[in-house]
């Protein structure tokens, strides 16, 4: 079709061109990190790859982008249809908001969300606080501390040094992913379709289920997908508010980080490899996912 | 199903789009609302489906003799045909239609097989039963528009409400489509309210023509008589081409009188034109197949357009700047109304 009517001359040149620039920016980098884990022996790669530090921390990459990208999904279409469809004091402000994990370098995320949520941070000592005020409180009323230091810590936050705390962190840097690919699509959504549902008989819980969802769909997977892709590849901002220890809380990409340190230059492509591939086979199924819900875009 | 509305206005950020309106449609018929962009008539339409509230202090709509100004638009049982359809993409015709079905309340839906058997019978209505399962984006105008009025049809709606449903179509298309509806109308005898701005439309169509403008029913009659006997210089302007005549009333008030093209007769000979004939010199002929149009120019410099069937035509035998005579067959004098 597009062939008929080219915005832009030249097929040739504009193909070649992205075709070069594909290559040289992602097929090349990634094939010289195949074939620097292809150094190595297939029994050495095996070792390394069922290494129990090493398939822990795949197992907790993975697991942690996975419920990030799923908590984002939820909420971020949520803020999206907020920001879309309700008008209230400093929406402009809010929208502008979802931007920060973009722009805010990711360590300094890390920094703050660690700051936060450790056993003496504002929110990760949360129980601690309380008992302390309360226990001030009673002194000065000279009735003595009525509460033991660790009375009210079921109320600290458990995130910092865990899987909670890694996971808090990948919801943020993936926050804008959702929000950002399903507003345009909210914005431009006709609201003459939900009349026509209405008009028919159908409830809200219908409309927004039969009518707009399967409309939002594709954008939405893509933006899960995204997020989700970027939390795999995150770094700087879990090495912060994770406890790093090897095999219990230490994502993939710090592994490879922990074996180029150590010189071990095949080993960390081999880990590189592997978490690419799986990332791969992941998006590959979200596409799948996605080009279902646009089989209607088809043309007879 | 009748419809009354009382004393219905809307306006929209201190611009009055409907004023004061009062129509009452009876029970089967198919009445077309007819009016220039702007004119209010699509606006009415959705008041009476219950898409927009009307204004504080308007009186009420009557479905039935019952008020449903207060009905929810879902409770109206109304079935509403928008003007670009309103198909929802990511469903295929089949299901678009059952929507309505679908969406009603667990115990009020139809069994699946019920639901399948309807739909298969409304496709076969609109003749699309071999298109059943192509989305909307796969479909030419006219069939989404006849799976837009099928889907409003499932519910079995007590009134059918179209936003300009010729609109978006070809001519050729058009004219099949209005005659189909007419058709289908004569089957189902629904209660049928149409929106359109083309004028030949809503003659060929409807029972009875609201002509609109300005948030005003001008008229409300039949065709042929909204036609023949227009209620006021607009309505007479907007249903067809017309000739103004400034002059003096028999009362000697300034008026104008106006005068449809076949309206006026046309001869070579002074005393075969008629009473009170007046020269004119042919200044441009038009050749439309079966009606020629012909421009005249009086000696007052007034062009006048006449148009006259083919035969006539052939036996006049007129050239430019031919020198013939016309009269006045059928003109409509009004006194221009002042009050804006």
């Amino acid at each position: 079709m597009s062939r008929h009517h080219r915005v832009i001359p030249g097929l040739p040149l504009t193909l070649g061109y992205t075709l070069f620039y594909l290559s040289a920016l992602v097929l090349l980098p990634l094939a010289a990190l195949a074939l620097k884990a292809g150094q190595m022996s297939g029994p050495e790669l095996y070792r390394v790859l069922t290494d129990p530090v090493v398939t822990a921390s795949l197992r907790l990459t993975f697991a942690a982008s996975t419920i990030a990208a799923l908590v984002n999904a939820v909420f971020g279409l949520i803020v999206a249809w907020t920001l879309v469809r309700y008008d209230f004091p400093f929406r402009r402000l809010f929208d502008a908001i979802i931007d920060f994990p973009f722009a805010l370098p990711t360590a300094v995320a890390g920094l703050t969300f660690a700051n936060l949520f450790l056993k003496d941070g504002w929110l990760g000592g949360v129980g601690g606080h309380i008992t302390a005020g309360i226990n001030a409180l009673a002194h000065t009323l000279g009735l003595g501390a009525p509460l033991p230091a660790d009375a009210l810590d079921f109320l600290t936050f458990p995130y910092t040094g865990q899987t909670g705390g890694i996971v808090v962190v990948l919801i943020f840097v993936g926050l804008p992913f959702v929000v950002r690919t399903v507003q345009p699509v909210l914005l431009e959504w006709d609201p003459e379709f939900e009349t026509a549902a209405r008009s028919l008989g159908a409830d809200s819980a219908t409309i927004f289920r039969r009518v707009i969802f399967p409309e939002i769909l594709p954008a939405w997977v893509s933006g899960v997908a995204l997020a989700f892709a970027r939390a795999v590849g995150e770094y700087g901002s879990v090495i912060f508010i994770a406890a790093n220890i090897p095999g219990r809380s230490q994502i993939a990409p710090l592994q490879i980080v922990t074996r180029l340190d150590d010189f071990q230059y095949a080993q960390a492509a081999a880990i590189g490899v592997a978490l690419l591939t799986i990332s791969l086979l992941v998006l590959l199924v979200i596409n799948g996912l996605e080009s279902f819900s646009r089989r209607h875009e088809r043309q007879a | 199903m009748t419809i009354e509305i009382r004393n219905i206005s809307k306006s929209y950020g201190g611009e009055r789009i409907l004023r004061d309106i009062d129509l009452k449609i009876n029970s089967g018929e198919l009445v077309a609302l007819l009016g220039p962009s702007g004119s209010g008539k699509t606006t009415l339409l959705r008041v009476i489906a219950g898409i927009e509230q009307a204004d504080e202090g308007s009186g009420p709509v009557l479905f039935d003799d019952v008020d449903v100004s207060n009905v929810d638009l879902g409770k109206r049982r109304i079935g509403f045909v928008f003007q670009h359809y309103a198909l929802f993409k990511h469903m295929n015709v089949f299901e678009n239609i059952a929507f309505g079905l679908r969406a009603k309340p667990r115990r009020e839906r139809p069994s699946e097989a019920q639901i399948r058997e309807k739909t298969q019978s409304l496709l076969d209505l609109i003749q699309l039963g071999n298109l059943s399962q192509r989305y909307p984006s796969q479909l030419s105008g006219g069939q989404r528009q006849r799976v837009a009025l099928a889907r409003a049809l499932a519910v079995e709606p007590r009134v059918l409400l179209l936003d300009e449903p010729f609109g978006a179509l070809d001519a050729t298309v058009r004219r099949e489509l209005r005659r189909w509806l007419r058709r289908l109308h004569d089957t189902i005898h629904v209660t049928t309210i149409f929106v359109t701005h083309d004028q030949e439309e809503a003659l060929e169509v409807s029972d009875r023509v609201a002509v609109m403008n300005a948030g005003r029913i001008e008229q409300y009659a039949p065709p042929q008589e909204v036609y023949e006997k227009p209620a006021s210089p607009f309505v007479f302007k907007f249903l067809g081409n017309y000739n103004l005549f400034h002059g003096r009333t028999r009362g000697d008030e300034p008026g104008e009188a106006l005068v449809r093209p076949h309206d006026i007769a046309i001869a070579r000979d002074p005393n075969a034109a008629g009473a009170s004939a007046r020269p004119g010199v042919v200044t441009h002929i038009g050749f439309g197949g079966a009606v020629v149009k012909i421009e005249l120019e009086t000696e007052d410099k007034t062009h006048v357009d006449v148009e006259v069937s083919a035969p006539t035509f052939r036996d006049l035998n007129l050239k430019r700047g031919d020198k013939v005579w016309f009269a006045l067959r059928n003109a409509q004098e009004y006194v221009p109304d002042f009050v804006i």
